[in-house]
């Protein structure tokens, strides 16, 4: 059976840890299903979730917890939480900015929802002298996702912006 | 004409409104909260029916502010339509009574056949099939590349109908890269916006009042400015014409009614039959085909991500469950193909495509396409038959400042909207460099085959492209692009390869 766990470190920025993190993690035939990295002034944050065998889940947080200099927290995650997934489609419509993609990357990644394909178009609507934007998405999100809160915060991005989701596939 | 059933107003119907008519589901608007509210709930239980007969009453109404878009609109394409033909005029040598009447043709054909009886009887879906803006710089360049009016609508109509069919609209859209495409309008909006100014003050030169240029320039410079910023530009163009007017006639500039009321020459013998009457030309030959083809290929390519733009556009102002009365993209591109055709086979010289300075006001105004296209036709037969607005229209300050603030200034701003970062920037300034050296169809073509390849711009975009995206279209559009410059002399110092255009 596996098991999930939230690695949260932070510590001074180092050539190779994260390499080093990663190795530990295969060592045990672990697998690093999110993560999120930031490095600033030569010191080092990040949040990591973990999957592994449940025997070999001890062992791992043992070691990785052990790295000297990294302030190391084991966080347990409750096995129900994002296992299971299912596909989504996802189109929005917006007038065009720069970091316009970038804003829904994140929003997304908040969602845990991972982008299969993406297919993004700028059309130039010449009587404004602007652009608008049509991007559709193909997503592997959580089951339990809220659609309708995702929607609300894409379309909270812009003065103008349709999110839809069609139909589950 | 509405449900006797007590609804409160914004209650869900929308299961409802699946099975119940457009009749049986109108409210008036005094049982909304607000107007804003009425014209949202119109938008929603609309059911405009595809080729088949809608009806005032039965399918759709007519609202004051259904007056919004007529009336741009028919300012937008009186000056446009006037842009065109002055332009085509001036590269083929003919007269300004054979700008007004042509002017004349296709206000009454358009407004007639496809903007009242197309998109407002028959397929409330298709959007009003107007002037292909970005095109108005390259007339003068199919003018003196021997293109031919007539040539070239059946090539457009014909590529356009096959894109139609086959839905391979889609297609097009992902060929053309963002920098590529934002390169060749910013060209083609500052070389429109150049050759404006450059006519203006040689025209206020010639009257003898070269003060009136600068002064009305610069004060649309400031007009414009203003509108950009309180997010109203797209009334520039009623508000700077009418700026020019009465600066230009307060400063003097010589202006006289001309044009009296009139019904044009309809016989297309009249305009094509003969090299003696009106565009003086005769029937297109292949060597007209031939000149006119890089045109038909690059106009097509426009038409595309124009229409998506504009529907888009009208997603994002009308309300979410207002689908059925958006406009449909293979619909209107089957509109402006057909129209294309018959437009300038009565004679017409325009080159279509999805009507903006009708669309955007109606999306603004939360307006569906029938009314006010019905409004926008009748507006348009009225102008052609009494004939004195399009002394105005055609009156240099008037015709400068509303292609400036309408067309290329806008078309100039979009075109550097769409060029965000360094790898677009890269494809956009060579798309530029290149239509420059030969012009804007050479430009587009090249860039798009070597963008799509990734020899320039976005790399990660051509490793997502397909073979045939990559190689096989662009290929085949540059080629034949090329070919046909070449055999007719368009690459410059280099003689045409068929004789007969040396």
């Amino acid at each position: 059976m596996k098991k999930q766990f939230i690695l949260t470190l932070m510590g001074p920025e180092s050539p190779g840890l994260i390499r080093l993190l990663a190795e530990k993690t295969h060592d045990r035939q672990g697998v690093w299903l999110k993560s999120k990295i930031s490095h600033l002034e030569g010191q080092c944050a990040g949040i990591i979730k973990i999957e592994v065998e449940e025997g070999l889940a001890e062992s791992l947080q043992t070691e990785l917890t052990n790295i000297t200099d990294l302030y190391a927290v084991i966080s347990e995650v409750q096995p129900s939480s994002s296992v299971e997934v299912k596909t989504l489609q996802l189109i929005v419509e917006a007038d065009d900015r720069p970091g316009f993609i970038n804003d829904i990357y994140n929003i997304l990644e908040s969602y845990g929802a991972s982008i299969s394909n993406m297919e993004c178009h700028s059309f130039a609507v010449t009587e404004l002298g602007g652009s608008v934007l049509k991007a559709d998405f193909d997503l592997i999100v959580p089951t339990d996702l809220d659609q309708e809160s995702l929607v609300a915060e894409l379309e909270a991005l812009n003065a103008q912006v349709v999110a839809n989701i069609p139909a589950e596939k | 004409m509405h449900n006797s059933h007590p609804h409160e107003a914004g209650e869900d119907t929308s299961d409802l409104n699946e099975e119940k008519s457009y009749q049986e589901l109108h409210r008036p608007s005094s049982e909304f909260a607000s107007r804003s509210d009425y014209l949202d709930h119109e938008l929603t239980i609309m059911k405009p029916r595809r080729w088949k007969l809608n009806l005032p009453g039965r399918d759709f109404r007519f609202e004051w502010e259904d007056l919004v878009p007529a009336l741009a609109g028919t300012i937008g394409i009186t000056v446009m339509y006037s842009a065109v033909m002055s332009s085509y005029a001036a590269g083929y040598g003919l007269d300004a009574n054979f700008v007004i009447e042509n002017v004349r043709v296709e206000m009454l054909v358009s407004a007639i056949l496809f903007v009242i009886l197309t998109s407002g009887f028959l397929n409330p879906r298709a959007n009003l099939a107007g002037n292909h803006g970005p095109m108005i710089p390259l007339i003068g360049m199919i003018a003196m590349a021997g293109g031919h009016p007539l040539a070239l609508a059946i090539l457009l109509g014909g590529f356009g109908l096959i894109l139609s069919i086959t839905k391979g609209g889609s297609r097009l859209v992902k060929l053309t890269g963002q920098g590529v495409a934002g390169g060749l309008l910013a060209y083609l909006g500052l070389t429109g916006t150049a050759s404006q100014i450059n006519s203006l003050i040689e025209w206020a030169g010639k009257m003898n009042v070269g003060y009136v240029a600068f002064v009305v320039l610069l004060v649309n410079i400031v007009l414009y400015a203003y509108l950009a910023r309180i997010g109203k530009r797209w009334l520039s163009i009623p508000l700077c014409s009418v700026a020019a007017v009465i600066i230009a006639l307060a400063l003097g500039a010589p202006f006289e009614f001309k044009t009296a009321p009139g019904l044009p020459n309809l016989n297309p013998m009249y305009w094509w039959g003969s090299t003696e009457t009106g565009w003086k030309l005769g029937l297109p030959n292949m060597q007209h085909f031939i000149a006119s083809l890089p045109f038909a290929i690059l106009a097509v390519a426009m038409w595309s991500p124009d229409f998506l733009g504009h529907r888009v556009f009208q997603e994002l102002n009308y309300p979410k469950k207002a689908k059925n009365v958006l406009m449909d993209v293979d619909d209107t591109m089957t509109a402006c193909s057909i129209r294309q055709v018959v437009g300038t086979a009565f004679g017409g010289g325009n080159i279509t495509s999805s009507w903006g300075t009708y669309m955007i006001p109606a999306a603004i105004a939360k307006r569906p396409i029938p009314g006010g296209a019905i409004l926008l036709g009748i507006m348009c037969v009225i102008v052609a038959v009494v004939g004195y607005p399009m002394d105005i229209t055609v009156w240099r300050p008037v015709m400068s400042v509303a292609l400036l603030v309408g067309v290329f200034l806008p078309l100039l701003e979009a075109g550097m909207q769409m060029v965000k970062d360094t790898k677009d920037t890269q494809s956009a300034g060579i798309c530029i460099f290149a239509s420059a050296v030969v012009n804007p169809v050479f430009g587009w073509s090249l860039t798009m085959l070597l963008d799509n390849n990734g020899l320039i711009g976005d790399k990660d975009r051509s490793k997502a492209l397909s073979f045939v995206d990559k190689v096989v279209i662009p290929g085949l559009a540059f080629g034949i692009c090329f070919v046909a410059m070449a055999a007719v002399g368009m690459l410059p110092g280099v003689p045409a390869l068929v004789p007969a255009f040396r």
